[in-house]
């Protein structure tokens, strides 16, 4: 009886998971709509950027995955060649209060300058309510999203999953592949990849 | 001692530049070996062995949500080759709700070191040696570890020796155990044969292939256990086959499943058919009506030259013919099925017909029936033309000429077309044809096989009559089939039905005009009988548990035309989810009381073996394959069924159904 319950229950979880992971974000479907603070307050939404391809930053400056991509310039390379060409570019920061990654605006603001990031807005989702609605699962993790506002690319930034800077030039970039077919008008051939890096440090 | 001081100045170098050991933030990680020295020409173990502090993990090869493997890449001197990781079982470690595979405190990745050449020399192994150690957060590392080791025969064990031999002692194994699996809905169903229930984990060797922080929750079936799992939101397509690791936490294996399929369409039988058709087509050369014309036809040929293109008309007009034949079977077959006639070996009135069929062949064959031979002389003259079109006609006439003859193989031939699709009847009786005209065709062409060609005499009619045996023995398998289908009793009157068959065939010889009517009408009264029966009562089968009956449209149609509840499962063998749904959805006790509540039935679809009726009712839902579960309350009320069930799903639907009536 035990093990029916439980075969029942695995039902009950696989059923609630498939909706609430695989159905909120799906590649090649409009991307939930959400709103959040930046570093000076402001309200930010998906919907005010309607027109404009958007790009989604997860991110945790003391992750050795994400300090692999600011310490090499690679991720502040990507975000100046593509705000330069009227793409919103948004980092996320979905660590929780206490937990490692999470920043005051100030301390965000610094970071920024300090590692001359140039992303459109920083945005802060310490509940994490953002980030387990596009099922964002480590830092880095990184979401395209089309003018039309359907979600085109989610996954890892590139093919090597490491945290060795050396590897960054040998890999593959999968979010520039996907710019890049975008913006030429065709359709992006690596749509979802398996992110890598550190666990983004929800709450709970 | 000089000698000694000098190698250790040789070796300095080397010691600085590298240790065996390194240390990280929260972690300390070294190489080491089981012995103090390596053997040539034997599988050596040398180990890398993580320790990170209380409280932090390192991770196993697939690392799961986050979090990345160690990598070992070697520098060594020629002639010494190094393995892949053996690596020991891992545990999954959950981060909120992430999981990861990997190890919580020690542990020892394994190496398989081989030394090929001679050395002589200590050998130097380098490693250039990446880990990544978390508790929540985490800290990548990075370390060039040498080890160097002389090469002994005898080598004394070293200090670690005994972890060596404990962590080899838990390494999973691999098996070949049959593992199948199957994609439902988002969920993964892995069926292991032979494994029981146990605290089984799957740890998949692919990042992509299932949601690693989810329940896996397992079901016993007669065919093994099966485990089940939600698939990762990165999966795409459905994989032919993965490799995983079942772990119990003290046992492991390693495994690779196969995409479960439904048995592929059997074309050896379809061959088998068709050299079954061939063979036939050639013995119609031997039947009394036609080798005397054969053998006609060859001594006239020995006197007149023949081209190549009459030679082929023979063949051409015995082939159109046959074609027109199975096309003409075709039609008839459509026009049934537009009727609602099934002609499928599941229907018991398909297998009743068939018998009848059968053995009135079989008497045909004997000579007990009456068949007109007159037909037969007029071949002769026919036969005689020449040139294309007259060959052609030669070949269309010969088939029909032949007919007293060949009618039995062209009825079995019939028989097969009725319960196969189009294309497998005409390969059949395209096979049928060209058996047929093969010996004639030769003939033309090479004179001189006339020598090969036997003579006729009385054997033709011995061989005839024996060859109504094996139709015999296709009765008696018929019979065995329907009375699994029918039952005993109804098997008893298809028995009397087909005595009766023979005592129609057998009053024609009789005298009086009113006996013979009398026996007449009687016995077709006792062939029609089995007929009639099974219409009203074809619920029982063998195959179905007691309270479902067979599945037919028909029965289908009757149900929902009197407002009843009708549940529809259509199941086979081969299909893990659908032993799944069984074991634990229609097995519940609640599940078999509502299934025989008044006003509802359960029909049950075999697939098994595929046939049409089937294939066109899940065509009708959209599916090409099974399971498939609908509920009808009445000819208005219908609901498709998640391919997962539990109780509570099939109750609730009946329920539903109810109500809608």
């Amino acid at each position: 009886m035990k093990k029916v319950m439980s075969w029942f229950a695995s039902i009950l979880v696989a059923s609630c998971f498939s909706t609430s992971l695989l159905a909120n974000v799906a590649v090649d479907s409009p991307a939930p709509d959400f709103t959040l603070l930046d570093t000076a307050g402001n309200s930010v939404s998906l919907s005010d950027y309607q027109g404009k391809y958007v790009i989604l930053e997860w991110t945790n400056h003391l992750c050795p995955y994400v300090q692999k991509h600011y310490g090499s310039d690679n991720m502040q390379n990507l975000q100046k060649k593509y705000t330069g060409q009227d793409v919103v570019w948004l980092s996320i920061i979905s660590s929780a209060p206490g937990k490692q990654g999470h920043v005051s605006a100030a301390e965000a603001d610094q970071l920024t300058r300090e590692r001359g990031a140039s992303p459109t807005a920083l945005l802060f989702d310490p509940t994490g309510k953002v980030g387990r609605e596009y099922d964002a699962r480590t830092t880095p993790h990184m979401y395209v999203i089309d003018p039309d506002g359907v979600l085109r690319y989610a996954g890892a930034i590139d093919s090597i999953k490491s945290a060795n800077p050396v590897d960054i030039a040998r890999a593959d970039n999968y979010l520039d592949q996907a710019m890049q077919a975008l913006m030429k008008g065709e359709a992006v051939t690596t749509k979802v990849t398996v992110p890598y890096g550190c666990s983004v440090k929800y709450a709970g | 001692m000089k000698y000694g001081l000098g190698l250790i100045l040789f070796f300095l170098p080397q010691l600085v530049l590298a240790s065996s050991q390194a240390s990280g933030p929260h972690i300390q990680v070294s190489l080491v070996s089981e012995y103090q020295a390596l053997v040539q020409g034997r599988q050596n173990w040398i180990g890398l062995y993580l320790q990170p502090e209380n409280g932090w993990h390192t991770y196993w090869r697939n690392p799961g949500d986050s979090g990345e493997a160690p990598r070992i890449d070697w520098t060594l001197p020629k002639g010494v080759e190094a393995g892949q990781i053996h690596w020991p079982l891992p545990h999954a470690i959950d981060v909120a709700h992430l999981t990861n595979y990997g190890y919580e405190g020690a542990n020892l990745l394994l190496v398989p070191v081989e030394v090929q050449v001679n050395q002589s020399l200590p050998v130097t192994l380098t490693a250039d040696v990446s880990w990544l150690v978390c508790k929540e957060d985490c800290i990548p590392g990075w370390a060039t570890l040498s080890l160097t080791l002389p090469v002994e025969a005898q080598p004394a064990s070293s200090a670690w020796a005994a972890l060596f031999e404990k962590t080899r002692q838990q390494l999973p194994a691999s098996r070949a155990w049959p593992v199948r699996h199957e994609l439902t809905g988002g969920t993964l169903l892995v069926s292991i044969a032979g494994q029981t229930e146990g605290n089984w984990q799957l740890f998949p060797l692919q990042a992509d292939l299932i949601q690693h922080a989810a329940t896996q929750s397992q079901v016993l079936t007669e065919a093994g256990l099966t485990l089940s799992m939600p698939v990762s939101p990165y999966l795409t397509g459905t994989p032919d086959q993965f490799e995983f690791l079942l772990s119990n936490g003290e046992q492991g294996y390693y495994l690779q499943s196969q995409l479960q399929q439904a048995p592929a369409e059997q074309s050896t039988s379809l061959f088998a058919y068709l050299l079954m058709a061939l063979a036939g087509g050639l013995l119609l050369n031997i039947m009394p009506c036609v080798l005397p014309i054969l053998c006609f036809k060859a001594m006239s040929l020995q006197r007149q030259e023949h081209r190549r293109r009459p030679a082929l008309g023979y063949g051409i007009g015995v082939l159109v013919s046959f074609w027109l034949f199975a096309l003409l079977v075709a039609m008839l077959k459509w026009s049934g099925q537009s009727v609602g006639w099934g002609f499928h070996l599941q229907n018991p009135l398909v297998i009743a017909l068939l018998a009848y069929l059968f053995f009135i062949i079989g008497l045909m064959l004997l000579g007990s029936l009456p068949v007109g031979s007159g037909l037969a002389g007029m071949g002769d003259k026919l036969t005689r033309s020449g040139g294309f079109t007259g060959q052609f006609f030669t070949g269309v006439l010969a088939v029909v000429v032949a007919s007293p003859c060949t009618a039995p193989f062209m009825a079995a031939a019939l028989g097969i077309a009725m319960v196969s699709d189009l294309l497998t009847s005409l390969a059949i009786f395209t096979a049928l044809g060209l058996g047929f005209a093969l010996p004639m065709t030769l003939l033309t062409l090479v004179p001189a096989f006339n020598r090969w060609l036997p003579r006729p005499g009385p054997w033709m009619e011995h061989f005839r009559q024996w060859l109504a045996f094996p139709m015999f023995a296709t009765c008696i398998w018929l019979l065995w089939i329907y009375q699994g289908q029918a039952g005993d009793a109804q098997q008893a009157l298809l028995l009397l039905g087909l005595m009766a068959l023979a005592m129609l065939c057998w009053q024609t010889r009789l005298q009086s005009r009113g006996l013979k009517a009398i026996l007449g009408l009687a016995a077709i009264a006792l062939v029609l009988l089995p007929l009639l029966i099974p219409a009203q009562q074809a619920s029982s089968t063998a195959k179905a548990p007691s309270l479902a009956s067979t599945f037919t449209l028909a029965r289908l149609k009757q149900l929902r035309e009197h407002k009843q509840v009708v549940l529809v499962n259509m199941t086979a063998d081969w299909c893990i989810s659908c032993k799944v749904n069984e074991q634990v959805a229609f097995a519940d006790q609640q599940v078999q009381t509502a299934l025989t509540a008044p006003g509802v039935h359960y029909l049950l679809g075999d697939w098994t073996n595929k046939n049409q009726t089937i294939l066109e009712y899940l065509n009708r839902y959209r599916r090409s394959g099974v399971p498939l579960y609908v509920v009808y309350g009445g000819e208005q009320y219908v609901e498709v069924l998640p391919q997962l069930l539990t109780p509570q799903i099939v109750i609730d639907a009946l329920n539903r159904a109810k109500q809608e009536i």
